[in-house]
């Protein structure tokens, strides 16, 4: 068991030595700044499907205004029908 | 509930400033953890911040659901990210300049030798094995904070401990 001990005895002085061992200066910034691209990325990915029905969605729009169109004109129609109706009482 | 279980609390209502709170609180320890699994302060910190994103990204998507002591939760991430990097590192061809690094870290030169026979010493061990030796000896966990953070049994930590004594030793005596 000697060589157990030499190996534990290698190791406390290797966890004395590297006690102190600390990250460079910023660390804590460029993890946060990780961060903020991670939430970017997310927002990215969330928007992307959404982007997919992009066109679809300007075709239904462009539908929607059309039928608006042809509706209004037809109330239009309707409307001046009704002033050329007479009434007889 | 301490400032840490509080900030994890935060970032999971969307809170994200409170996640600084928490690498301000952890990123010392992890830091040190890391580099004496990887033999380099650059190195652990590229592990040390992948594993935060990771952490992140549990808390926000609430795939934490903050049961487990956080401070065992970072410790498991950030030493499955340092087996990952090890095994990737294993693969691929080691870099012949890192010069680069010397003067980057403010490590200082005893640190620096320690950490190189450190990472020489345990070169030849497989990471799971290097990782229960660095956690149980030179971070000082029990047994079973390692099967914790490694997430297996308690015996299996030992059999890992075990293997890996026995190949230090066999290696000083070879």
């Amino acid at each position: 068991m000697n060589g157990d001990n030499d190996i534990d005895a290698r190791l406390a002085r290797l966890a004395a030595a590297t006690d102190g061992i600390q990250a460079r200066p910023g660390f804590s910034s460029r993890v946060m700044a990780r961060i903020a691209d991670e939430q970017l990325g997310t927002l990215y990915a969330l928007n992307k499907p959404a982007r997919r029905f992009l066109p679809l969605g300007m075709l239904a729009a462009a539908a929607a205004f059309v039928w608006a169109i042809s509706v209004s004109s037809q109330v239009d129609e309707a409307m001046a029908s009704s002033d050329d109706t007479e009434l007889v009482w | 509930m301490d400032n840490l279980d509080e900030a994890v609390a935060r970032v999971r209502t969307g809170d994200t400033a409170a996640f600084q709170r928490i690498v301000d609180g952890t990123s010392a320890r992890l830091v040190r953890l890391a580099a004496r699994m990887m033999g380099s302060v650059v190195d652990a910190e590229d592990v040390v911040q992948e594993a935060y994103v990771k952490a992140y990204r549990a808390l926000s998507t609430g795939e934490f659901d903050g049961r487990a002591n956080v401070s065992t939760w970072l410790y498991r991430i950030v030493t499955n990210q340092a087996i990952d990097a090890m095994r990737g590192r294993a693969r691929r061809p080691k870099p012949t300049d890192t010069a680069d690094e010397s003067t980057s870290d403010l490590a200082s030169a005893e640190q620096k030798l320690a950490l190189a026979e450190l990472s020489d010493w345990m070169s030849e061990l497989p990471p799971d094995q290097k990782a229960a030796l660095v956690l149980k000896a030179v971070e000082g966990l029990t047994s079973p904070e390692i099967a914790e953070v490694l997430q297996c049994s308690e015996g299996a930590v030992e059999q890992r401990l075990v293997r890996a004594r026995a190949a230090l030793r066999k290696r000083s005596e070879g």
